[in-house]
């Protein structure tokens, strides 16, 4: 059962307001994933308290960096459930997981940080993975 | 014959008693657990650290505050 929207949103918030695209049906999904030829960050936000609320500074850290993906978009896991099923539809050989945070580039899956490697750790060291993650898929010679 | 009677009235008490302990521990337990923060109450600080260090412009302050948070949400888990 979803959450009320009041207490999701400022979670939702974190991110729109660093400059993420949330993605809120199959559709949405579909319609930049298909589309976008640049590779684009897809960060599976979540409810979850303490992977999520490390997650979240963690990924707006790593984006204070000279290499970044060019599109950063968002799907809430048990909020937005289809738009969520969708993009997961892209995750191939991964099994569900929030928070989680992929690279895309033309429908393809490049990187994939997922919860267990959130769990337990701090936003520095998710921001470091991060910025790796950036170096190697997004960067000039990516 | 008496006897019987008595041993009848005795159980009906217990029988009573035992209801109004009952009644009163779920009360007590119902009372205990809505007078207690909720999970999201408890996490409300932490998450308002965490929102500072995403809208911090400058690095070293988002880091600072973004290690502040993660202080905040270990101690939610051991229970400080």
């Amino acid at each position: 059962m979803p959450y009320p929207d009041l207490l999701v949103q400022p979670m939702r918030e974190d991110l729109t307001r660093i400059g993420f695209r949330e993605l809120r049906s199959a559709d949405d999904v579909e319609a930049l994933v298909e589309n976008a030829s640049d590779p684009i960050l897809v960060v599976v936000n979540s409810v979850c308290g303490c992977a999520a609320g490390n997650m979240r500074p963690g990924v707006a850290l790593s984006l204070k960096n000279d290499v970044t993906p060019p599109v950063l978009t968002t799907v809430f896991a048990g909020q937005d459930m289809e738009a969520t099923e969708k993009v997961r539809g892209y995750f191939t050989g991964y099994a569900p997981s929030s928070p989680a945070v992929a690279l895309l580039k033309e429908g393809e899956l490049l990187y994939m940080m997922e919860r267990h490697q959130i769990e337990g750790r701090g936003p520095e060291a998710i921001a470091e993975d991060l910025k790796n993650a950036y170096a190697e898929h997004c960067g000039e010679a990516a | 014959m008496t006897g019987g009677r008595t041993s009848h009235i005795t159980a009906g008490r217990l029988k009573a008693l035992v209801t109004v302990l009952l009644v009163l521990l779920i009360t007590a337990g119902c009372f205990m657990r809505s007078s207690g923060p909720s999970d999201s109450e408890r996490r409300a600080p932490c998450d308002r650290l965490a929102a500072q260090a995403i809208d911090a412009d400058d690095l070293g302050e988002a880091r600072r505050l973004a290690a502040r948070a993660s202080e905040c949400y270990s101690g939610l888990q051991s229970g400080d």
